[in-house]
């Protein structure tokens, strides 16, 4: 399959040319790279299918129970009968630009996973700016967002790839200036730092607006409910995913977990202290604390309504941006100074 | 610069088959027209070819929401063509079962507004279950779980079964419960408040002009309703008030039908109490009826979309003519005027609070 | 603030649940239900008044054999009817009623086409 071959391709090439040094450094960051990609796929696979029966037990209904014991095995069947279809370009798009976005996007989400940490003895990049780097990778995102609505070839994706660029942009910046107060906070910008200076205390106790102002931002960058109005794109405008064939559906449902755990993963690591935890080993507090968080993420989905386009653009403007500063004096008062 | 978009007959709200042709600059609304006429079935013309009572199954499909509503107000016309009473017990009867219709075409509306809004089918599923509850109990009493059939000229099919009224009185405890909950869910949501209030607002004058009438009538200010100025049945006996609110935005007529469903819960239990004894059994159908005197009859009632008229020219046996006045119809075409200068997201938040059945509109 | 629907939310996943596993399990009905049609072939006494209420045209009368020579009997087109009860009301010995069994289904829609025979269910 052309798309598996080019995302495949593509991560690992990035890893390999930006992050290692020597042959022997290469290998082990290939069997890095291998796992963490085995652990997103079961995490994606059994999300989707946590996800439907949550959805479905708030709505008071069964869900997926027909294929496999309690209906586990529906994802993978609808998986078999999204690639078993017919792959076809419409004749407007620009062809190269269209399929090489889809897998781009996902390669770009798979990279930062691998950048961050799982556990304190498997670092596999022990930058000293870890999570600028993190921020500045995720902000290429609208770029290629916006080049897969323009190149479709449909004035509705177009229309609706400019409002998502928009929203993403706007909500980026609270972003940032909260990342500055916790970077200040733990004094590093390191990852294994920032885990470490939160031993005592949880940064959630102790900015709860930043939290706030944080979670909020990342359902915009993660484009998931109230803030999805790419996907579910009303009622009126077809939506991005009119043109996209098959093949690359799959891809784009499996885009939409990735993102939701790297979100999860980020406010888990930088928020809820990462891998701190008694007893057991670190790396399944990490998950376990990733998992509640996507949790919740899907009972907000479960209960919202979606925003309209330029409410949505104002909030962000006239209250994120003054709270996310509000929070950087206010802990600077507080604790630094 | 103007775009022209078409918004086709098949999408994913849940109105029916409607095409509407917008005209939008950037975000802004400039026009929008509705095309209708994809279910339009020819009931008015089909109803001249069969006998009085063979009709009333096809009056039901006309708002597959609400259908014992048209059922009622057909049958209310042949019976005033023939110049036959309707019994006591059945007048009360007909009350209940009417208001029971009522609430269940309000939860429907109320499940689906969400939905159009982008709720994600959370508000659906919880209103179809309670307006499952209310189907039941008018399942009990007429035999069938949407296209009823049961009246009869002078009266109904069969009498209430036994331990109705109990029944009854523990579903509209339970469904009080729900209503309040379900306004909890929704008011304390700032989102929904804000995409709600303030969008597309209807004067008072305006709602007269274009002949608006039901709830999106009492929105504005307005307090007309058939139930109280025109009365029917048993509504001046039970103490009943229409409900108004004067801002004549969305919220308003999301208010109203909230408390409207409150009101019937009210008039169900007062009208539970007080029915009197007796039997409520209408004329049984024959081949041959008997024959209607050949005048002219105009019938209003308050369905929950809004008045609806017949008008019936009659001949012994079948009708000569029959014209239907559906309130949706009216309200679906003051939608060009209600559009002008919002938003495109807000064209669905408004038809939504309109509460359009394309059954209705197209007959 | 949007707190108090999230809690509505997580309350409600502790509810069980409303909707039914079909096939397997199934709703019972009460016993005045108006679905499949049945015919009592002894007691039908040929008049077709049915076949004369019904606003559909659903009904036409056949010829059947029994033992005591040939008779006309109702077949009825399932795929056509619309359960509305008329044709019930109007039969004067009572031998063709609605009962409340709502299972039919065929691969074929001509096996819809009920003759007298088949309608004893």
């Amino acid at each position: 399959m052309l798309t598996g071959s080019v995302l495949v391709a593509a991560w690992f090439v990035s890893n390999l040319l930006l992050l290692s040094g020597t042959a022997a450094d290469a290998f082990d960051v290939f069997v890095y790279a291998v796992a963490v990609s085995l652990l997103i796929i079961a995490f994606d696979y059994l999300f989707g299918w946590v996800e439907r029966k949550t959805i479905a037990k708030i709505q008071k209904r069964h869900g997926s129970t027909y294929v496999g014991k309690y209906g586990i095995l529906q994802n993978l069947a609808d998986f078999v009968k999204l690639l078993s279809k017919e792959h076809s370009v419409p004749r407007n798009a620009d062809k190269a630009l269209f399929l090489i976005t889809i897998p781009l996007m996902l390669s770009l989400s798979l990279f930062l996973i691998f950048l961050l940490p799982f556990s304190p003895g498997i670092v596999e990049s022990n930058i000293g700016l870890g999570m600028l780097v993190v921020f500045v990778l995720l902000s290429f995102l609208p770029l290629i967002i916006f080049s897969n609505g323009f190149s479709s070839g449909n004035k509705f994706a177009a229309i609706s790839a400019q409002r998502s660029v928009v929203m993403l942009i706007s909500y980026e910046i609270p972003l940032i200036l909260v990342l500055a107060s916790v970077g200040a906070l733990a004094n590093s910008y390191n990852i294994a730092g920032i885990i470490g200076a939160q031993s005592q205390w949880w940064f959630v106790l102790m900015m709860p607006i930043g939290f706030v102002v944080f979670f909020i931002a990342m359902l915009a960058e993660m484009e998931r409910p109230p803030f999805d109005m790419r996907e579910a794109d009303s009622e009126l405008i077809a939506g991005w995913l009119t043109d996209v064939s098959a093949p690359y559906y799959t891809l784009a449902l499996f885009l939409d977990y990735t993102r939701m755990f790297l979100g999860s993963l980020l406010i888990a690591i930088l928020f809820f202290g990462g891998w701190n935890g008694p007893m057991l080993p670190p790396i399944f507090w990490l998950l376990l604390k990733t998992f509640l968080i996507s949790f919740f993420i899907v009972i907000v989905r479960a209960t919202t309504v979606r925003m309209r386009v330029d409410r949505l653009l104002r909030f962000g403007w006239v209250w994120l941006l003054p709270l996310s500063v509000l929070n950087l004096i206010v802990t600077y008062i507080l604790f630094i100074g | 610069m103007v775009t022209r978009i078409n918004i086709g007959p098949v999408h994913p709200s849940t109105h029916g088959v409607l095409r509407m042709v917008a005209d939008i600059d950037g975000d802004t609304v400039v026009n929008v027209e509705p095309h209708i006429g994809f279910l339009h079935r020819g009931v008015e013309k089909l109803v001249e070819t069969r006998m009085y009572m063979q009709s009333p199954v096809y009056m039901e499909k006309l708002d597959y929401v609400a259908p014992l509503s048209y059922d009622e107000i057909y049958v209310a016309a042949v019976e005033k063509a023939m110049g036959v009473e309707v019994k006591e017990r059945a007048m009360y009867v007909r009350t209940i079962l009417l208001e029971l219709q009522r609430i269940a075409s309000h939860l429907l509306w109320l499940g689906t507004m969400a939905n159009d809004v982008g709720q994600f089918f959370t508000m659906f599923m919880w209103c179809f279950k309670d307006r499952d509850l209310v189907l039941r109990l008018l399942e009990e009493a007429s035999g069938a779980r949407m296209f009823y059939v049961n009246m009869r000229i002078g009266g109904l099919i069969r009498d209430l079964p036994p331990g109705f009224d109990e029944r009854t009185i523990e579903v509209l405890g339970y469904l009080e419960k729900r209503i309040k909950k379900y306004e909890d869910y929704l008011e304390k949501n700032p989102i929904f408040v804000d995409r709600f209030k303030g969008v597309g607002v209807v004067s008072r004058e305006m709602a007269i002009e274009l002949g608006l009438t039901g709830p999106v009538l009492r929105g504005s200010g307005v307090s007309y309703d058939v139930r109280k100025d025109n009365p029917y049945y048993i509504y001046d006996k039970l103490n009943f008030e229409p409900q108004k609110r004067s801002e004549g935005d969305c919220f308003a007529r999301y208010r109203v039908r909230m408390l409207e469903m409150k009101e019937s819960i009210r008039l169900v239990k007062e009208a539970l109490r007080n029915i009197p004894e007796g039997d409520a059994l209408g004329m049984q159908i024959r081949l041959i009826l008997p024959s209607a005197k050949s005048k002219i009859v105009c019938v209003s009632r308050e369905l929950p979309r809004g008045e609806c008229l017949m008008y019936m020219v009659s001949d012994p046996q079948r009708p000569y003519r029959l014209s239907i006045r559906a309130p949706t119809f009216i309200n679906l075409a003051a939608l060009s005027s209600i559009v002008k200068g919002c938003r495109t997201a807000d064209i669905f938040a408004i038809l939504g609070s309109l509460d359009i059945v394309m059954g209705d509109v197209d007959r | 603030m949007i707190l108090k629907p999230l809690m509505e939310s997580v309350k409600s996943l502790g509810d069980e649940c409303f909707t039914v596993e079909f096939p397997e399990n199934r709703e019972s009905l009460d016993d005045r239900e108006r679905y499949m049609l049945r015919l009592d072939m002894d007691t039908c006494i040929s008049c077709s008044a049915c076949e004369r209420i019904c606003p559909n045209k659903t009904i036409t009368m056949v010829e059947v054999i029994t033992e005591l020579g040939t008779k006309l009997m109702p077949q009825i087109g399932i795929e056509r009817c619309l359960f509305c009860g008329l044709c019930e009301e109007v039969c004067p010995p009572k031998c063709l009623t609605l009962t409340k069994g709502y299972d039919f289904e065929a691969y074929d829609k001509r096996k819809f086409i009920k003759r007298p025979e088949e309608l004893q269910g």
